[in-house]
């Protein structure tokens, strides 16, 4: 009564194949957007059982990790919306983006740790952007479909996260001695 | 290209994001500035490092043993669920728990949901007043008021998950049309909905900060609502028309709960049922779909007349 159909058994292949793969991607992701790994864990299954549900709207081979990713964002949004968390903000990095008139030299020498520390030291705003497109390498149009805004703001929210990342990176730099390279 | 022109661009050259043109402009300048072709190889590497640094980080590692439950458990849904493709999430559990309930749910969705309804007066009423013809060998009352309720859970079900899938995800299959142009193409009752609900939501000053939204008509599992979004108290208010066959004067004020947040309370009126769905305390909901539903008479009785 239960059994799988043959059309049930074909679409659980397909997601198998297709969908299941990439949950480390996701789950790096929803690592990096709640910085939580009780909480990313969720948010993983969350988004694969969402995923599962709505597989049948999927087109194979198109970019499975950007659609799944898309669903990883509408499951936090819709948390973060229960918890009172989503607020409507003023866009406002244009213009911070614009105070900020120094380029930093990049250190030499860095360790991992050291670039793991200065992007946790970024405002999460400006590191997601950096995560999905230098990290993720999803392109400018698909951070910008991910997080529901215009690709300007993508570009300015990348432009200021790389520069804040750098000057993080350069602070650290300075203050152990390490030699900066512009 | 002058050097500050590359620095501008160098990032969008690093992720091949520029147009053609540019990017032979950018070749052209690398070719002939040593310095450029410096800062070019330090950022590369950077961008490099920061992938690696994060890809391999332990923080970012998926546990294995996570993966195969996930796997395990998704696939032991399709295995158990008739409709696992189905486009309301019924379970809408945030968390990891949401499988370990989710066929529990099933089972309270096909034998017990009906507890979650608020319809104790209901029921008597619906008995006595409802035209249905049942045979008369059955128990009349019992058969009448399960079919009335079996209905408006349905109904209540589509309300909800019009609600989750349009207001909060934003993820229905068809496009919502304006109450203008669904009251030109279906019914009447839609035209001014928007600013009857407006003005009944807004009489009452002790009901806190409201805000309209959007107000449309859509579609979910098949049923056209009238859907006009509020705000209030910072959480997402779904108020919900729909027209119905249920019959006249069959229920009372009932009240659904979900899941862990999201409450719905609904009123029957002649041919109209009225929904309020949020986030809102059970209580809050009924106090507006009340508050509502006189105005929403008024607006559909003076269509009539």
């Amino acid at each position: 009564m239960f059994g799988l159909g043959r059309e049930r058994e074909k679409e659980w292949a397909a997601f198998e194949a297709e969908a299941l793969p990439l949950m480390p991607d996701v789950f790096r992701v929803a690592q990096w957007l709640v910085r939580d790994r009780t909480l990313a864990e969720d948010l993983t299954q969350e988004t694969f059982v969402q995923a599962l549900k709505s597989f049948h709207r999927y087109t194979p081979d198109t970019n499975c990790r950007a659609w799944l990713v898309t669903i990883l964002y509408r499951v936090n949004g819709k948390r973060r919306m229960k918890l009172g968390q989503l607020k409507l903000v003023e866009d406002t990095e244009e213009q911070i983006a614009s105070t900020v008139a120094f380029e930093p030299p990049i250190p030499q020498s860095l360790t991992d740790e050291d670039i793991l520390a200065a992007i946790e030291r970024v405002s999460p705003k400006f590191a997601q952007v950096v995560l999905l497109a230098d990290v993720e390498e999803f392109a400018y149009k698909e951070v910008a479909e991910l997080l529901g805004i215009p690709i300007g703001t993508v570009m300015s929210r990348l432009h200021r996260g790389r520069r804040l990342l750098r000057q993080e990176l350069s602070g650290y730099a300075e203050g152990f001695g390490i030699a900066a390279e512009g | 290209m002058y050097c500050k022109d590359f620095r501008q661009l160098l990032d969008s050259y690093i992720s091949d994001e520029l147009l053609i043109e540019t990017n032979h402009d950018v070749l052209r300048h690398l070719e002939d500035c040593g310095d450029c072709r410096h800062t070019l190889t330090a950022h590369r590497d950077l961008r490099m490092q920061l992938r690696n640094a994060i890809v391999t980080s332990s923080n970012t590692q998926i546990d294995p043993i996570f993966v195969s439950r996930v796997k395990r458990e998704l696939h032991q849904q399709v295995l158990n669920s008739h409709g696992w493709m189905s486009s309301w999430d019924l379970s809408g559990v945030f968390g990891s728990r949401v499988l370990a309930l989710g066929f529990g749910c099933l089972l309270i969705m096909a034998f017990g949901a009906l507890l979650v309804f608020d319809k104790t007066n209901s029921v008597a009423r619906i008995a006595n007043s409802s035209p249905i013809n049942a045979p008369a060998n059955v128990n009349t009352e019992s058969e009448i008021a399960r079919s009335v309720r079996v209905s408006w859970q349905q109904l209540t079900a589509q309300a909800v998950g019009d609600h989750e899938n349009c207001a909060i995800d934003h993820k229905l299959k068809e496009e919502p049309i304006s109450l203008d142009k669904a009251a030109k193409t279906y019914e009447a009752y839609y035209n001014g909905l928007e600013k009857t609900v407006d003005d009944a939501m807004k009489a009452d000053l002790t009901a806190g900060n409201v805000q309209l939204l959007e107000s449309h008509m859509c579609i979910y599992d098949g049923r056209r609502f009238a859907h006009i979004v509020f705000k209030q108290d910072g959480k997402v208010v779904s108020v919900l028309v729909t027209d119905t066959d249920l019959p006249t004067g069959s229920v009372d004020v009932m009240t659904a709960k979900y899941d862990e947040n999201t409450n719905a309370a609904g009123l029957h009126f002649g041919h109209y049922a009225l929904f309020v769905v949020s986030d809102l305390p059970e209580a809050d909901n009924v106090t507006l779909a009340k508050k509502i539903a006189p105005a929403i008479r008024l607006h559909t009785e003076k269509l009539k007349a």
